[in-house]
């Protein structure tokens, strides 16, 4: 159950991850879940502590008791500006210092509305035409596509570590780090 | 008969911070036990600014008695919990607020020239601590271009030296600028950085392992790298240099308080005598204004936000800015060309499993008529995690199937960049907006614009390094440009209408004001600032301490 979008914007996105990093003899952004990491970033606020930092100090996936899943109380200006950054500025003084900011809940919404209501039923091509027509809004989604896939899977992406397991990548490697031979030699 | 001592063996005086530091937690040892002063008392010292350059300063003055207040806008840190292993969450160690960017190429500002929160940028940055040469401090006079220092390098070698055994630096013998060695011995060196090197031996290039301000072996109570590749997140093993973990200690033990969470509005003048009486402040939430009383005042607000602060620090006798009425104030600020250029190799590199940077050169790094253009550039190893890897391919133009045979390659690929030494220029300027930041001060507008000689520059040196893929062997290449570091806005001259500030960092026209962070710097050669930063604040706060408390 997706917590910002409608079931029906959520396949979109999924859609549209799955064109950016599209599944081949490896597992792309739809086995990696990075709609849900998008999902989770737009309503990292129905959470508490709301699922911005990951806390520490260690993953556990190299030793170490894992922590990396207890999400960090926010500061008061964290939230502030979080919560301008997501919601937008939404006509609040508090928010509006530097005039008003478009959340990016609001780009989602926009951007989606603009790919169209029948885009998950597009040809891939067709599908890469309304995303070139809407570039503004595929950087978006590319830069978040990037941080679902290849980021930390505590944020609701890089599901089972499918991200880093196609490009052979550890991740985090505290405590244990490599050894001069694991350096020197790959 | 020379003395051989072991490396490492012989570690800095009169800085205790490494002793200080717990193996346990990579909390700041201090930050509830710190003295507290009341704005109301008279201190020493005001700096404004906890970052390379503030956190050196305080702790010089605070061995010789000072009592000292820095204000940081940003927090106190708490490395196990805040400094995760994570990519893009790291995003809150940059400045982030709104700064408004023009001229013909505009600087995007944020993760790689900026810094907030106790320790300020080198918290983030990767490492790499070169010296300058001692051809930088004249360029004017050598190339005729940039500007001369009214000091040389010769005032700050010994400077260098200390602060060299404080981070404590591991590299190779330096063959470049003033030849020297490093406290440390190398560190070994990934696949990545080897087939590097042996791309610049076929070509001619000399190259050298390091310097980096990181621990090989153990210093204290830090321990040894372990390669885990995140020193742009935030270093969680202690092992990367910082003023967290090389400075702050030691000055928090020394009278010395960190008031976080504070943003400096003005710096205030007593308009009779044209002294500095204390910085007025801001707490964060919270719309009261403060003021921390004190006999002379630091500012360390680096390339931005110290021209900022003396800009909105304008008074009856200062009506366009603190030390502004010869318009200099924000003027010459100066960014680093980066371009980067990663090659495909048909072995397994796996760049990440090291520092940043590992291996580089100097060999370009002095004006050779025959290349077209002045000064010069270095070149240093660099290794993106995995989504800036992604942007990297992006920023070439590539998604969807084409991004996915890139992102299944990464182990293979390698990347090497640049610095390019760009030119002070006059209308490459800080100066204040029309728009407020949440404290209610006006933001700050920085205006960029390269000129021919940057731009050949940056023209030559993409082009040698490319070559050096192809010379190892590179099977296809994709290149981006960007830029690095800031240093300039705040610059260091022989008199009021050349410069902001005179040879021992005080402003011109206020007896006690000084600025102590890489806006004093009138050109920038080809190294990255941070190690330049330290020595120039070491210099200055044996300058201060020299004449006692104040």
């Amino acid at each position: 159950m997706p917590v910002f979008f409608s079931d029906h914007q959520y396949e979109v996105v999924r859609a549209v991850c799955a064109r950016l990093i599209p599944t081949d003899s490896d597992p792309g952004a739809t086995e990696a879940g990075v709609a849900d990491y998008i999902d989770t970033l737009l309503g990292a606020f129905s959470f508490d502590p709301p699922r911005i930092w990951a806390g520490g100090p260690f993953s556990g996936r190299k030793g170490g008791v894992g922590s990396f899943s207890s999400f960090t109380p926010l500061t008061a200006l964290d939230e502030l500006a979080w919560r301008t950054r997501i919601e937008g500025s939404q006509g609040r003084p508090e928010r509006e210092f530097n005039g008003p900011v478009v959340g990016l809940q609001e780009r989602y919404r926009d951007g989606l509305a603009q790919l169209g209501e029948d885009f998950t039923a597009l040809t891939g091509e067709e599908q890469d035409d309304r995303l070139r027509a809407a570039s503004d809004f595929t950087e978006l989604v590319y830069g978040h596509a990037c941080e679902g896939m290849y980021g930390a899977p505590e944020y609701g992406g890089n599901r089972d570590l499918v991200g880093w397991r196609y490009i052979d990548f550890e991740g985090d490697v505290q405590p244990a780090g490599y050894t001069d031979a694991e350096v020197s030699e790959p | 008969m020379k003395r051989n001592l072991l490396k490492g063996s012989v570690g800095p005086k009169d800085n205790d911070s490494r002793f200080l530091l717990d193996v346990h937690r990579r909390d700041l040892p201090g930050e509830d036990t710190m003295v507290r002063y009341d704005d109301a008392d008279e201190v020493d010292l005001c700096i404004v600014g906890a970052g390379a350059g503030g956190s050196v300063l305080a702790q010089r003055v605070a061995r010789a008695g000072w009592r000292v207040v820095i204000l940081e806008v940003g927090p106190f840190w708490h490395p196990d919990e805040d400094w995760v292993s994570d990519e893009a969450g790291s995003h809150d160690l940059y400045w982030t607020q709104k700064r408004i960017i023009g001229g013909t190429d505009p600087i995007e500002m944020g993760k790689n020239n900026s810094g907030r929160g106790v320790g300020g940028s080198m918290v983030h940055y990767a490492g790499y601590c070169p010296r300058f040469h001692p051809s930088d401090f004249h360029t004017q006079t050598l190339d005729g271009v940039g500007a001369d220092w009214p000091i040389a390098y010769e005032d700050l070698r010994a400077h260098y030296e200390t602060v060299e055994r404080e981070l404590p630096v591991a590299g190779q013998d330096w063959p470049w600028g003033y030849p020297h060695s490093y406290p440390f011995s190398p560190h070994p060196i990934s696949e990545a950085a080897s087939v590097m090197w042996r791309g610049a031996l076929k070509l001619g290039i000399t190259m050298r392992v390091g310097p980096v301000g990181i621990v090989n072996g153990t210093f204290g109570n830090r321990p040894h790298c372990i390669y885990r590749g995140y020193c742009l997140q935030g270093c969680k093993v202690n092992a990367k240099a910082s003023p967290y973990v090389t400075h702050l200690p030691d000055a928090l033990a020394h009278h010395v308080e960190i008031r976080a969470g504070c943003m400096a509005a003005r710096v205030e003048i007593d308009q009779p005598s044209g002294q500095a009486t204390g910085v007025t402040y801001l707490r964060e939430g919270d719309a009261v204004e403060r003021l921390q009383r004190a006999k002379v005042v630091a500012v360390a607000g680096y390339s931005i936000e110290t021209p900022r602060l003396l800009l909105n620090s304008a008074s009856g006798r200062f009506p366009r800015g603190l030390g502004n009425n010869e318009d200099q104030v924000g003027r010459y600020v100066m960014v680093q060309g980066a371009s980067q250029t990663a090659g495909r190799f048909p072995d397994e590199l796996r760049m990440y499993k090291a520092p940043p940077p590992e291996v580089s050169s100097e060999d370009f790094y002095e004006t050779d008529p025959s290349r077209g253009f002045a000064r010069g550039f270095s070149i240093q190893t660099v290794s993106p995690l995995p989504i800036g890897w992604a942007e990297h391919v992006l920023a070439d133009g590539h998604w969807g199937r084409a991004l996915r045979e890139y992102m299944r390659d990464y182990n293979h690929w390698a990347c090497i960049g640049v610095l390019n030494e760009l030119l002070p220029q006059p209308d490459n300027r800080v100066t204040l907006a029309e728009e407020k930041d949440p404290y209610g001060l006006p933001v700050a507008r920085f205006d960029f614009s390269l000129g021919d000689n940057d731009k050949a520059n940056i023209a030559y040196s993409t082009k040698v390094i490319t070559d050096i893929l192809h010379a190892a062997g590179a099977q296809d290449v994709l290149t981006i440009h960007r830029y690095a570091h800031l240093v300039g806005g705040a610059r260091m001259g022989t008199a009021p209408d050349n410069s902001v500030i005179d040879a021992d960092q005080r402003l011109w026209g206020v007896p006690n004001v000084y600025v102590c962070d890489g806006s004093v710097c009138p050109t920038q050669g080809s190294a990255n600032p941070a190690l330049t930063i330290m020595a120039l604040a070491s210099r200055l706060g044996a300058h201060l301490a020299r004449n006692g408390r104040p």
